[in-house]
């Protein structure tokens, strides 16, 4: 046990955490997010391993392949972080279980990303901030910002939570974080978001048309059932593969034509 | 020209959130939309464009190596055209909405092509990581991380000069002598792209078989607003929506 090695500190950790903000920089297409990665874990490195020979044989195995969410990648380096402590400690310069860790968490902990965040929480909020912009009479200033202040404040606690929160639970927990993940479900926060985005959007499809006073020869209800015929349309279309840009311009060339028939 | 170069560079800086750094959401058209309609003196309008764009491609994220277009762009670009050409020359909003996205979901499509060349370009940083870090150590190592930043900063910049440039013009000239007709039907897509909006949404929740939730809350939401069309009851909705997915995360 080497006892002149010193435990890292929480300034080392904010510090992970201040640079895994700049993970995906150098982004490539050959190792992905590995520059990102060693950016990130450079204060352990050099907090642990003072003598060159050494930080260079960390910054060698800390440049191999890594590519896992942006924002779980905090734990990752959490723990990552705690292994390199513990190695540097024992006197071992080479820390094979930090890279085998580290390897074994970025494929589960990228799914817990892409499903929680980029495929729920972020439309969901996004929802409720476009849902305020459309029904606060935009006329009102205050009404208007509430809806991307609302956005922004609630998807700021939710990634930041486990992007700063991230580094030091992986610090303090250690290997250990892998036994609580195991019992983290995503596929059941994605479901609860998406009953709630399902909920939101029944809301907003009624709502649109009757509080914009759409009326087909003169009836509010009409004015709804053609808000829901059109995203029936539209869902079907992207059900083919339209992409949502070629569908717009579909729609600016079927609205001009009907503009032109006297439709409208 | 000297507000074109200013936008263009808060444009590019904050596309950088996007993908490459933080990802905060400041680049979202939602957000976008209210600081570049601060910046042009017209919040309101900023926000409500960027409202509508971020509706439509509300499910668009670069996922591990996919890289879609760039809509933050888009946005951008839709925004400042928009507002440029209902404040200073009095078009109307909702047709140069419309004409403003036609001409900028082209932008977007281009920021990913180059994006994907960026991303080939940056294989040559992590070739040179190593022997910049025995060179230089840990801030060999920075360097060649934060240099990825360079080039992703160049093509937003040149990708919004290029389309607010020459674009802004095209923009005033084709609002000028579009026929009546033609500004009709324009008008008519501002008040229906939340339908295109709407079916995207439905394209997420259908994967989850949930769709039987959305059509309770269609007819009971719509049946209520018939009634008695108060505010209230969206909110009470967002309220309930809220109540279920605690009952849905309690559930085992």
């Amino acid at each position: 046990m080497n006892t002149s090695v010193s435990r890292l500190t929480n300034r080392t950790l904010t510090a992970i955490a201040w640079r895994s903000f700049f993970i995906q920089a150098g982004w490539n297409f050959q190792r992905m997010q590995n520059l990102g990665f060693c950016f990130a874990i450079s204060p352990v490195i050099k907090a642990l391993f003072p003598e060159p020979r050494i930080q260079q044989k960390a910054i060698k195995r800390h440049l191999e392949f890594f590519n896992t969410h942006p924002y779980s990648a905090s734990i990752i380096l959490g723990v990552v972080a705690k292994l390199e402590e513990q190695a540097a400690q024992a006197g071992d310069d080479e820390a094979r279980e930090a890279i085998r860790v580290k390897i074994g968490m970025m494929g589960p902990l990228a799914a817990l990303g892409d499903v929680v965040y980029w495929a729920m929480l972020r439309p969901a909020l996004a929802l409720i901030g476009v849902s305020i912009v459309l029904f606060g009479s935009w006329n009102q200033f205050w009404l208007v910002i509430l809806g991307p202040i609302c956005f922004l404040g609630l998807y700021s606690i939710a990634h930041l939570g486990l992007r700063i929160g991230g580094v030091f639970l992986g610090y303090n927990q250690g290997v250990g974080i892998v036994k609580k993940l195991r019992r983290f479900n995503p596929q059941k926060i994605a479901r609860c978001l998406s009953l709630f985005m399902a909920v939101m959007l029944g809301m907003v499809i009624s709502a649109y048309p009757l509080l914009n006073g759409w009326r087909i020869f003169d009836s509010r209800i009409l004015g709804v059932v053609l808000m829901g015929f059109l995203v029936g349309l539209l869902y079907l279309g992207l059900r083919q593969g339209i992409s949502a840009a070629w569908l717009f311009y579909g729609l600016v060339g079927l609205a001009i034509l009907a503009a032109y028939a006297g439709l409208v | 020209m000297d507000q074109i170069v200013w936008l263009s560079v808060l444009g590019a800086v904050l596309a950088l959130d996007y993908a490459m750094v933080g990802q905060f959401m400041v680049a979202q058209p939602l957000v976008i939309g209210g600081i570049f309609g601060a910046l042009l003196g017209d919040v309101p309008n900023g926000v409500l464009v960027g409202a509508l764009i971020q509706l439509i491609w509300i499910s668009i994220m670069p996922v591990g190596a996919y890289v879609p277009p760039d809509y933050t762009v888009t946005g951008g670009v839709t925004v400042i055209l928009t507002l440029t050409l209902v404040s200073q020359y009095g078009f109307q909003l909702g047709p140069s909405m419309v004409l403003a996205l036609g001409m900028s979901i082209p932008a977007g499509v281009l920021s990913g092509k180059l994006d994907i060349a960026t991303r080939h370009f940056n294989v040559r940083l992590d070739q040179s990581a190593e022997s910049l870090g025995s060179k230089y150590g840990l801030t060999g190592i920075a360097w060649a991380n934060l240099a990825g930043l360079g080039p992703a900063f160049l093509r937003n910049f040149l990708i919004y000069l290029l389309w607010l440039g020459p674009g802004v013009w095209l923009a005033v000239k084709l609002s000028g002598s579009l026929p009546a007709q033609v500004v009709k039907g324009l008008g008519l897509v501002f008040w229906i792209i939340p339908a295109l909006a709407f079916s995207v949404i439905l394209e997420i929740i259908a994967k989850d078989r949930v769709h039987w939730w959305m059509v309770a809350a269609f007819f009971s939401v719509g049946l209520l607003l018939l009634i008695w069309p108060g505010k209230i009851i969206l909110a009470l909705t967002t309220a309930i929506a809220g109540v279920m997915v605690m009952a849905c995360w309690r559930r085992k």
